[in-house]
């Protein structure tokens, strides 16, 4: 009996999540994501939206969705619906936690478990994973070398 | 009690019903699809089962999964050829589902003569010099990039965390029932991150992804490859390359990998959908300008 409770826990949990709608409220997922003004990668960029941000979903199209900030409705535009998410991000900067929820603020595989582990073994090459990282293609760059390649920019 | 199984069948048959019509575009559609099968395998408490692992964690288990493997390979420094491979990663990924990830996708060389790629899930993507000397034109260099995409995409790094720690990991990280402080905790997250971090480098480096998995990175890599508009059909000649130098390359991707031919067989199942197209001029004109292995 108690193998079924937790079945039906389970879907009641997981209901919210099938149903992403307009005026859903969700979460940030990534480290920083551009509000671009419409379904495209290449689409003009409107904004910022950051890590645990609150936003409203206005409209979803193909693998976009168009959202605004909640704190701030005019920042809004399309980001890509896997950088969403409804689960609640505490991060550092949200505001308002209540006790238990600052408690939770910043656990899990994070930045504060890395600089344990470059405690724990000093061999590890953090260095040079961040030098991969610094590998970055700008947008210009990117839509010249596709044009120049004569392949495809994406949708919109 | 049998009311209750029925409910239970008619709640279990709604929620797969829901999966299949209006989840699919949800980032962690994958992960919950297990978490539920899961559940019901273990009948886990929910608070251990409704936690996904979350694009910061694939970020951080990602970067300690690639400073590991860092311990045995050097970067090659070659900055040209390097903003060369970025660019086709994301002239690919643009055309994902998830062409961001936590912090982006970035490629670099490994300096070795080894055949070999890593891709972490951090979007960490590894290539050795020996595997980029394999590759003819662009879209055959596109196609490994492509493949590595694909099993950061797939989250197969992941699959290597036995599901055990992941739940523990979940248990500490979602935190509905515990409440996490102090110096303590952080060392047991950080005995659950090495313990990870072991388990996907045992995998990555020396057991290898199942068939499957590697069949299943390939599938991925010909959509991939055929929506940004090159040549899906570029992967056969790069497995063809493959297929010959592997008996002479000791270790790396010949170890981790299935082989090629069996590669070759499965690939062009998905390829008939997929008509062939030449390569650019052009990207064999920059190709021939920026690789000089």
């Amino acid at each position: 009996m108690k193998k079924y409770t937790s079945i039906v826990l389970i879907f009641l949990f997981l209901l919210p999540c099938v149903f992403a709608k307009a005026g859903d409220t969700m979460y940030v997922n990534v480290k920083e994501s551009i509000l671009k003004s419409g379904t495209g990668f290449f689409a003009s960029k409107l904004g910022t939206v950051y890590y645990g941000d609150t936003v409203i979903i206005l409209a979803e199209a193909g693998k976009w969705t168009q959202i605004e900030l909640k704190e701030n409705p005019s920042n809004k535009g399309w980001i890509p619906t896997a950088n969403l998410t409804k689960k609640k991000i505490i991060s550092g900067k949200t505001q308002n936690l209540s006790e238990s929820e600052l408690a939770l603020a910043g656990k899990g595989f994070s930045a504060e478990v890395e600089d344990a582990m470059k405690q724990r073994h000093g061999e590890l090459r953090f260095d040079l994973v961040d030098k991969i990282e610094d590998n970055y293609v700008g947008d210009e760059d990117l839509l010249e070398f596709i044009v120049e390649g004569n392949l495809y920019g994406g949708e919109g | 009690m049998k009311k209750a199984k029925s409910l239970v069948i008619l709640l279990g048959s709604l929620t797969l019903l829901s999966f299949f019509f209006s989840c699919e575009s949800i980032s962690d559609f994958d992960t919950l699809g297990r978490v539920v099968s899961s559940g019901i395998d273990a009948g886990m408490a929910i608070a251990k089962a409704a936690e996904p692992i979350t694009p910061e964690q694939e970020y951080y288990i990602g970067r300690s999964v690639a400073a590991t493997l860092l311990q045995s390979y050097d970067l090659a420094d070659e900055v040209k050829l390097t903003a060369y491979l970025n660019k086709i990663c994301m002239a690919l990924v643009i055309h994902s589902e998830r062409p961001e990830l936590y912090n982006g996708y970035h490629v670099s060389i490994l300096d070795s003569d080894q055949i070999n790629a890593f891709a972490t899930s951090g979007g960490h993507i590894l290539i050795t010099r020996g595997l980029l000397s394999c590759a003819e034109n662009e879209d055959a260099l596109a196609s490994v990039i492509a493949h590595e995409i694909g099993h950061i995409q797939l989250q197969h790094s992941l699959k290597a965390i036995k599901t055990s720690r992941s739940s523990q990991a979940a248990l500490a990280t979602g935190g509905l029932f515990l409440n996490l402080t102090g110096n303590e905790d952080l060392m047991d997250l950080a005995d659950m991150m090495d313990a990870s971090i072991n388990e996907v480098i045992t995998t990555m480096v020396n057991k290898g992804y199942s068939k499957q998995q590697e069949y299943d990175a390939d599938a991925a890599a010909v959509k991939l490859l055929f929506d940004a508009g090159y040549n899906p059909h570029a992967i056969i000649s790069m497995l063809q390359v493959l297929q010959e130098k592997q008996p002479r390359s000791s270790g790396g991707f010949a170890k981790t990998h299935p082989s090629a031919k069996q590669r070759i067989n499965e690939v062009n199942k998905v390829l008939k959908k997929y008509a062939t197209s030449p390569e650019a001029i052009n990207r064999n004109k920059r190709f021939n300008e920026t690789v000089f292995l």
